[in-house]
């Protein structure tokens, strides 16, 4: 078994490959950087990651370029574990830089108060201008005053518990995210921070272990805290921040991959009261199952087809010439774009109460060869399929600008209800914890984020009595509300109106 | 490679290996030499990454001899990040927590390009030249900043700062003289998405020996 020095080597070669890969002038070289280190890390490896970084500064410090990017990362992703070796660097030193790297981290309870002393006896040693001792003092001192426009910002920013008023010094700052680290694990944690990062937080480490009590300022009723310790961190927390309340305690269960990251980080700009984080669109949000690649996969099967596309068996037979479906071991089995097809031939014929309806909707879209997102998809009565162009739609195959009723595709995707029946579910969210992709399983509807149709957990659950327990146990990365969830939904699968 | 850092991973070495073996605009002889380091490559990645370095700065000079003065207004297009790291600055940068609490800063400012402007660092030279890739700035007209990433295929999110820089500031600039970049160019900048064959849609790049920062005519925030 690795020793710790030899896995903190490990990290610390590992650090400084990536810092040679990364273009020191483009993009987000410190996110780079930090992305290019902690993917795909064990949990000892991630844990030795800190202690890493801070040995490479001496490594850098030829490297001006490198070396600013490290404080960065030192700064941005609150590695405080660093600070010894900051402090090394900086005796030797004297860098501006890495004393207000230093300065940034030393409020952090993980840091040995032993550390900040030190920090402040190399400040005081320092020849520095008044703006410069004004900018430190700022980062170690929540009672400094600040002396331009700009730093009171920054104090703002550091020093949440001294922002008067709710909401009232928000514009301009940057969320802050405080991530619990009792029962967690450094792995997953390293990139969630990095998702965190990228949103747009701050990030601040609540170590499990504090050397010393945080002051009153560093926590506030702005923060969000993310829990894997439930009560324990409110505990905790609260003897330092009198204005946090329970709402700001987001417990989280671990996220396992990067689609239940995404959904955690939803959750925080949530508790954030946001939008407040920059979230990418949704990497299963199937605004892509319209494209080329994607439109035309999917193997579903009759009872799929019928819950999805919210229509009957017979009339699924009656159209079997329209739709042509493929026949594979006694079976028929539809593709995505006959599944579209027939959702939207249904739902047109719904609106429009022709139930009688020709069946030109239904070969124009199965014929349609993909677009870019469903909002930029429409369909009018006859057949004509048409693509989103400068402010109108045209036909895809003429060019021809429409002018007629057509029907958007989002429209369609949207849930339907419809009399006394089934309501239609949404695509390609069918439920809140599963989803379609006709690239994923043959797309039948899968637990979001995981491999794992419905229909299979509901299968299982319903072999006898009270197997949620037993589904539960066969599937202990899902959570169980997901769980329930797709049971619900593999039923309707199964046994389909 | 900044001096005293030996790094670097295989798959850097061996990216760099094959954009210089690839492009025929090259000298026979650094085409020769990455042929050569490439037995090395995957065992010895930081030595081979130094060495391709050094040899590319010395082709980038030779390159350079064939420059000409540009013909129209130019554009430089950063990130936020970037423009935090190496163009605010110094007492600005240090007001800040990171280049994230600067873009908030910015954006919640009425005129984000003159806040930028007013911003920018004092240095002499504000794109050194082997990080000066610029874009005529009539290729960027119209483009918003998810079409600019497309277009110069960069793989940042917006927003992006453009420095703008007009013929009339850079032909008082008698040091810059501009050419089309190659693969000796994308080493530095570490720009794996370049393509011999340039930008999509006919857009150009060039590249310049330094860019002073006399020749900055503003800077736009396309958000």
């Amino acid at each position: 078994m690795a020793s710790v020095a030899d896995l903190e080597l490990a990290m610390a070669r590992t650090a400084l490959a990536a810092f040679g890969d990364v273009s020191p002038v483009e993009g987000y070289p410190a996110l780079e950087v930090w992305r290019s280190v902690t993917d795909g890390l064990g949990r000892d490896e991630a844990q030795a990651l800190p202690i890493a970084l801070g040995e490479i500064l001496p490594l850098l410090a030829r490297s001006p370029d490198r070396l600013r990017i490290l404080l960065d990362v030192l700064t941005t992703f609150d590695v405080f574990e660093s600070m010894p070796a900051l402090l090394r660097y900086i005796a030797s030193s004297g860098d501006l830089d890495a004393v207000i790297c230093a300065a940034n981290l030393a409020p952090n309870p993980g840091v040995n108060p032993a550390d900040s002393t030190r920090l402040q006896q190399l400040i005081d040693s320092m020849r520095l201008s008044n703006h410069d001792r004004n900018v430190l003092a700022i980062r170690l001192d929540p009672s400094a005053e600040p002396t331009t426009q700009r730093l009171a910002l920054l104090r703002a920013q550091l020093w949440p518990g001294t922002r008067s008023g709710e909401g009232t010094v928000d514009s301009g700052l940057a969320p802050i995210v405080a991530v619990d680290e009792i029962n967690d694990s450094a792995d997953f944690r390293w990139q969630l921070i990095g998702d965190l990062i990228s949103a747009g937080a701050v990030v601040r480490r609540l170590p499990a272990t504090w050397l010393k009590e945080p002051q009153r300022a560093w926590l506030g009723g702005s923060v969000v805290v993310l829990s894997w310790s439930g009560e324990a961190a409110m505990a905790r927390l609260a003897p330092f921040s009198s204005d946090m309340t329970v709402a700001q305690f987001l417990p989280a269960d671990v996220p396992t991959n990067k689609y239940s990251r995404e959904r955690l980080l939803r959750q925080i700009d949530n508790a954030l009261r946001g939008p407040r984080l920059r979230i990418a669109p949704d990497s299963r949000d199937v605004p892509d199952m319209m494209e080329r690649d994607s439109y035309r996969l999917g193997s579903f099967d009759a009872r799929e087809m019928v819950y999805l596309a919210g229509s009957r068996s017979s009339t699924l037979q009656r159209l079997r010439l329209d739709l042509e479906p493929k026949e594979l071991n006694s079976g028929l089995y539809w593709s995505f774009n006959q599944l579209v097809a027939l959702r939207t031939w249904e739902f047109w014929r719904r609106e429009t109460g022709r139930f009688r309806l020709p069946t030109d909707v239904l070969r124009g879209l199965v014929a349609f060869q993909g677009a870019e997102t469903p909002t930029q998809v429409a369909v009018t009565g006859d057949g004509r399929v048409l693509v989103a162009s400068g402010q109108g739609f045209v036909d895809w195959k003429t060019g021809q600008v429409v002018s007629e009723d057509f029907v958007r595709l989002d429209r369609v995707f949207q849930p339907q209800t419809f009399g006394g029946r089934r309501p239609t579910p949404a695509l390609p969210t069918p439920s809140a914890f599963t989803r379609v992709h006709p690239g994923v399983v043959g797309g039948t509807p899968c637990v979001d984020g995981y491999r794992v149709p419905a229909r299979a957990i509901a299968g299982l659950a319903m072999e006898g009595v009270n197997q949620i327990e037993k589904v539960l146990a066969v599937y202990p990365e899902i959570p169980e509300p997901a769980i329930l969830d797709a049971i619900a939904v593999g039923g309707q699968v199964l046994h389909p109106a | 490679m900044p001096k005293g850092l030996e790094a670097g991973s295989a798959e850097m070495a061996l990216w760099m290996i094959r954009i210089i073996e690839e492009d025929d605009r090259l000298g026979r002889e650094i085409r020769n030499m990455a042929t050569v380091e490439r037995a090395r490559a995957a065992n010895r990645p930081p030595l081979v990454i130094s060495r391709l370095e050094r040899a590319a700065a010395d082709e980038a000079e030779r390159l350079q001899l064939d420059a000409r003065p540009p013909t129209s207004d130019l554009a430089r297009c950063i990130s936020v990040e970037i423009f935090f790291d190496w163009h605010l600055d110094n007492s600005v940068r240090r007001e800040f927590l990171n280049a994230e609490t600067y873009r908030r800063l910015v954006e919640s400012t009425p005129e984000p390009g003159q806040t930028l402007f007013a911003d920018l660092d004092t240095a002499e030279i504000v794109f050194p030249g082997v990080f000066s890739w610029m874009i005529p700035r009539s290729q960027l007209a119209g483009l918003d900043s998810m079409a600019i990433v497309t277009a110069i295929q960069v793989t940042y999110r917006p927003p992006v700062v453009v420095f703008v820089l007009p013929l009339e500031l850079l032909r008082r600039a008698p040091s810059v003289r501009v050419r089309v970049p190659c693969a000796i160019d994308a080493i530095p900048r570490r720009h794996t998405t370049w393509s011999r064959s340039g930008l999509p849609e006919g857009r150009t790049e060039l590249i310049d020996s330094n860019v002073p920062r006399s020749a900055v005519g503003g800077i736009e925030w396309r958000a």
